[in-house]
């Protein structure tokens, strides 16, 4: 697990094709269960193992609005606190059961200044367990453009200007 | 409840409004902190979330979990939120928060079985301690129905949009399902 992160990267540090720091998860039902629980997800196939396996799936599956808190605490870890998600896109590939040890990687795969300076970084995330893809995910992530450069979360809606974004496709291989 | 639409072209765009039960508090953002070990501090450290966010907020894809209706509540203690009939022959919490559209819909075309293929979130405004959040959702697009190996069924996008008291935009959440019926062996 990575440590606490008070530093916080500026876009001009940031290169296409930097990779990020892996993190690994060693996933127990407990793992699942509190991450349903912490985004109120009650589905049987995130805490009910019988169900699960009456329904054919092997195990309890990690839910997505958990995946996204690993996604975001992974693209944070890196870039700071600073760092102001804008937007996500999950593909899902694969359950994450327990006993899994997922293993979460990702690269920067453009980095672009939007009219009124905002930088934005788009990194693709793995989430594998062993050589299967569980989930690809594209983050769009805000960060200052310098060091000491303007703070992402200082700016309002009418500089927050996600729709004028290129699409995350655009920046996949 | 409100009047559904009868025609399948009439749910595109059709909406279901409502506020969230819960209020934006420490102790369930801790719990997600703690389900992810997540240490950022604009989460919990009210010194640097004072001058990074000004004040406290909570993990930009936390909008889903401050929507989602209690499973149970002193203020409706006769109704319980199940979607997927584990407590069979409990009275339903309605609105089923936040992704009513898409239940109803289901309902509608009588798919029992689906799955998410894709989810696509935008992040706006955050979340800050007190916020009460007003869900809207609704079924952007259907397709025709299609038969596949789970079965026999249609492609829809279910769109989520999570406003704070205030009127502005928190987050954006896209879900393209695919519903269906299993095929007779």
């Amino acid at each position: 697990m990575m440590a606490r992160n008070l530093e916080n990267l500026a876009a001009d540090q940031i290169a296409v094709g930097d990779k990020l720091p892996m993190l690994t998860v060693p996933v127990t039902a407990t793992t699942i269960v509190m991450g349903a629980s912490a985004s109120r997800d009650y589905q049987p196939q995130h805490h009910d193992h019988e169900w699960c396996i009456r329904v054919g799936l092997r195990g309890i599956i990690m839910n997505t609005p958990n995946q996204a808190g690993w996604m975001s605490r992974y693209i944070t870890d890196w870039a700071g606190p600073m760092a102001r998600l804008g937007r996500m896109k999950f593909r899902m590939r694969a359950s994450i059961c327990p006993g899994d040890l997922l293993a979460i990687s990702g690269e920067v795969m453009r980095v672009t200044h939007d009219r009124t300076g905002c930088s934005w970084v788009d990194v693709n995330v793995e989430a594998k367990v062993g050589d299967t893809l569980a989930s690809a995910t594209t983050v769009t992530v805000a960060l200052p453009s310098t060091q000491g450069g303007e703070n992402p979360w200082k700016r309002k809606a009418d500089r927050w200007l996600l729709a004028e974004l290129a699409p995350l496709e655009e920046a996949r291989r | 409840m409100t009047n559904l639409p009868e025609k399948l072209e009439d749910w595109i765009g059709f909406r279901f409004e409502a506020d969230a039960e819960l209020v934006v508090e420490q102790g369930a953002i801790n719990h997600w902190l703690e389900a992810v070990r997540d240490a950022n501090p604009v989460y919990w450290d009210e010194e640097v979330a004072n001058t990074i966010t000004d004040g406290i907020i909570a993990p930009s894809p936390m909008a889903s979990t401050f929507a989602t209706s209690y499973r149970w509540s002193p203020r409706r203690p006769d109704h319980v939120w199940d979607v997927h009939g584990v407590e069979p022959g409990a009275p339903k919490v309605w609105p089923r928060l936040p992704v009513e559209a898409h239940f109803s819909f289901k309902e509608f075309t009588g798919l029992k079985e689906g799955i998410v293929g894709k989810i696509e979130a935008e992040y706006y405004e955050p979340l800050r301690l007190g916020d009460r959040i007003h869900v809207t959702s609704y079924i952007s697009k259907c397709g025709e129905l299609r038969t596949n190996r789970l079965g026999t069924g249609r492609d829809w996008t279910a769109v989520v949009e999570f406003r704070n008291q205030n009127g502005d935009m928190v987050s954006i959440d896209r879900f393209d399902f695919y519903c269906y019926n299993r095929d007779p062996a």
